[in-house]
């Protein structure tokens, strides 16, 4: 229990690491979720928060946002299905924050690096199956 | 003797006695056509069997005196649909769910549905606008407890555009996949629903009830048995409704919904068989209706955070009267998923015996802005047996993740923000309370969001001679206890007008964090 919740000290402000945040976070949901009573949703949603206050920032017309704009939407799209959806408002403050930076991050998917491409293209697929994306809208991606 | 008509179809009525008591009252006659037609000591009472565009005369009285009659004419109809005639078995042994259903989907304008004496199996049925459908005398429609039986309402489907969104069901305040109800009205509107008939939901701890089954299992969440969603005018009268899967009716998004002279019974230990959960309705009237329960008789929402801040609709414009709730833990209950607040609600005239608590509010630090109480009027009430007849819970811990953390339980004063609650008025006049076990009164105000308001005139409280020690509510660091008097905490005003409490144990009065304490009469002064 106590390794479980060093996660707590692992991002700090701003948060650096988007790769990490993406390897780790959907695990460490789905332990707070089946294991630990959700008492780290708080702080959870405080971290994505953070990212996302970040994120608004980073312009993806600009090369060097695009790699961590891309892990970010790969962790939202992992992490998303692994929330409790009876805690429904955590949940869509992430799909929020998942559309929303879709929305602003697509239009430059021709510029980007092929990994980048390949994430993003997973985390739209992880959407759809969510059916937090339309994806009749996404084949191209898909 | 003076009376209202207050439902009228082509085939039957409801009338409601003017000051003759709550509930019940002394043997009356009911003339029609001048013919004694039935005995009754109910303040609210149906007749049946009336024939359609016909005129009738009414009266009802005591004694000898004929009394004078009132004339009534009831509606035309068209025509009748008889669900036999579409090939409903009703023999209990085949299924006939396609058969009403049929019928229901040809139903023209003033038009009836007729299920006759008989008993029908079936699983979800969907309503359609301007259906009478009418349950006779001796009719059952008998759920079926096989979840393959019931469809599944999403909860939320996303829209084209991936910003709007189309909610089909709820479960619990959030927009979540759940069974479609035995009933289920999905944007109706012009509806009635009435009769001498049964719904047997036939739940019970072999199916619903049992422990897992409680739960989201095979894709969704329990059924209710008359679930309305964003539909308007819709009445229900005369029905008996038992059993239930889950939450017994559950208007939701719904405006101008009635309910009349309903008999809902669920066992005392069923799980969240709530008699009505109105969630973000406008315009609701509850009238002679009997509950007998396993948790909630009433229990008022407008959802957890997410429906509440998103869509912002309260409950609100709700009067319960002449009803007689009876087991639940809690007679007419606020929250605790209210996240867009709960506004102008009277009820008045009721009895609540043997419940946990009479007026029971539940929320929370986390249910946000727009979760405001307001207007909320109690009035000519008789409890008896009600472990604590008023209580207000601002610390509630069940239900959510963080139920339990210290930002819900923490008793000090935290800033005022988007998750700050806010209850403005309680009015509590005319009422009686015997026999109570934990507490009169456990009213516990947040100290940064004090209460507005509350008001007590013309109230009276005794124990019973051997009470039980019970929680008054489910907060962190409340203990059981007996015989406990008045307990307020945090609240701007409190007016106590003519207050009496019997048999508490000393100090009768716990007030504290209380800026303005009106007493009438004066006491210090005298």
């Amino acid at each position: 229990m106590a390794n479980q919740s060093e996660w707590k000290k692992e991002w700090g402000e701003p948060v650096r690491d988007l790769r990490s945040l993406c390897v780790r976070m959907p695990g460490i949901v789905r332990f707070e979720t089946t294991r630990n009573q959700k008492e780290g949703y708080q702080e959870i949603q405080a971290v994505f928060r953070k990212v996302y206050e970040q994120a608004v920032w980073m312009d993806p017309a600009l090369e060097e946002t695009r790699e961590d704009l891309s892990w970010y939407l790969l962790a939202l799209s992992r992490t998303i299905p692994e929330v409790d959806e009876e805690v429904f408002d955590h949940r869509m403050n992430l799909v929020r924050q998942y559309r929303n930076t879709l929305k602003r991050v697509l239009p430059y998917y021709g510029e980007m690096r092929g990994e980048e491409q390949e994430r993003i293209r997973e985390s739209i697929r992880g959407a759809c199956r969510e059916k937090i994306l339309i994806a009749d809208k996404y084949t191209a991606y898909c | 003797m003076k009376f209202k008509v207050i439902f009228l179809t082509a085939r039957c009525l409801t009338i409601e006695l003017e000051d003759e008591g709550i509930v019940k009252t002394q043997a009356y006659s009911i003339y029609v056509n001048g013919v004694k037609t039935r005995v009754s000591d109910r303040t609210v009472e149906s007749l049946y069997d009336l024939l359609p565009d016909t005129e009738y005369s009414l009266a009802v009285g005591r004694g000898a005196n004929a009394p004078e009659p009132v004339i009534i004419r009831t509606p035309k109809e068209f025509v009748t649909l008889n669900v036999r005639d579409f090939g409903a078995a009703g023999d209990g042994v085949r299924e006939d769910t396609a058969a009403i259903q049929a019928a229901i989907l040809c139903c023209p304008k003033e038009g009836r549905v007729l299920i006759p004496a008989g008993v029908y199996r079936i699983g979800a049925l969907f309503l359609k606008s301007d259906l009478r459908l009418e349950l006779a005398a001796g009719a059952v429609l008998s759920a079926y407890t096989d979840r393959e039986k019931f469809p599944i309402l999403p909860g939320l489907i996303t829209a084209w555009d991936e910003e709007q969104e189309y909610n089909l069901a709820s479960w619990e305040g959030n927009p979540l996949d759940s069974f479609a109800s035995i009933i289920t009205g999905i944007g109706v509107k012009n509806v009635v629903i009435y009769g001498q008939g049964t719904i047997e939901g036939n739940g019970s701890y072999e199916n619903w009830w049992e422990g897992e089954g409680r739960e989201k299992t095979g894709g969704a969440f329990r059924p209710r048995t008359i679930f309305l969603n964003r539909c308007e005018n819709v009445t229900v009268q005369g029905i008996r409704i038992q059993n239930s899967p889950a939450w017994t009716l559950h208007p939701y998004f719904s405006n101008r919904t009635r309910w009349i002279d309903l008999d809902l019974v669920n066992p005392k230990i069923s799980p969240n068989t709530d008699g009505m959960d109105p969630e973000s309705v406008n315009g609701l009237e509850v009238v002679g209706v009997h509950f007998s329960l396993g948790d909630d008789c009433i229990a008022v929402k407008s959802g957890k955070y997410y429906m509440g801040s998103t869509y912002k609709v309260p409950s609100q414009n709700i009067e319960i009267r002449q009803c007689h709730m009876q087991f639940g833990h809690g007679s007419v209950t606020l929250g605790s998923e209210i996240g867009a607040g709960v506004r102008h609600l009277w009820c008045h005239d009721c009895i609540f015996e043997g419940t946990d608590r009479g007026l029971r509010i539940k929320t929370r630090r986390g249910r946000g802005k727009d979760s405001i109480i307001e207007d909320i009027v109690f009035e000519n009430i008789l409890m008896d047996g009600v472990l604590t007849p008023f209580v207000l819970n601002s610390y509630y811990w069940c239900c959510d993740p963080d139920g339990h953390s210290e930002y819900v339980r923490c008793k000090d004063p935290l800033p005022v923000d988007e998750r700050t609650p806010e209850v403005r008025s309680l009015c509590f006049k005319n009422i009686t309370a015997h026999n109570c076990h934990a507490a009169a009164a456990f009213l516990y105000g947040l100290p940064e969001s004090k209460v507005g308001e509350i008001e007590f005139s013309n109230v009276s409280i005794d124990f019973a001679k051997h009470p039980t020690a019970e929680y008054p509510a489910m907060m962190a660091d409340v203990e059981p206890c007996t015989r406990k008097g008045v307990m307020i905490r945090n609240c701007r005003k409190l007016i106590l007008d003519h207050v009496q409490v019997e048999g508490a144990e000393e100090p009768v009065y716990d007030l504290d964090g209380i800026d303005e304490i009106i007493r009438i009469p004066d006491e210090e002064k005298d």
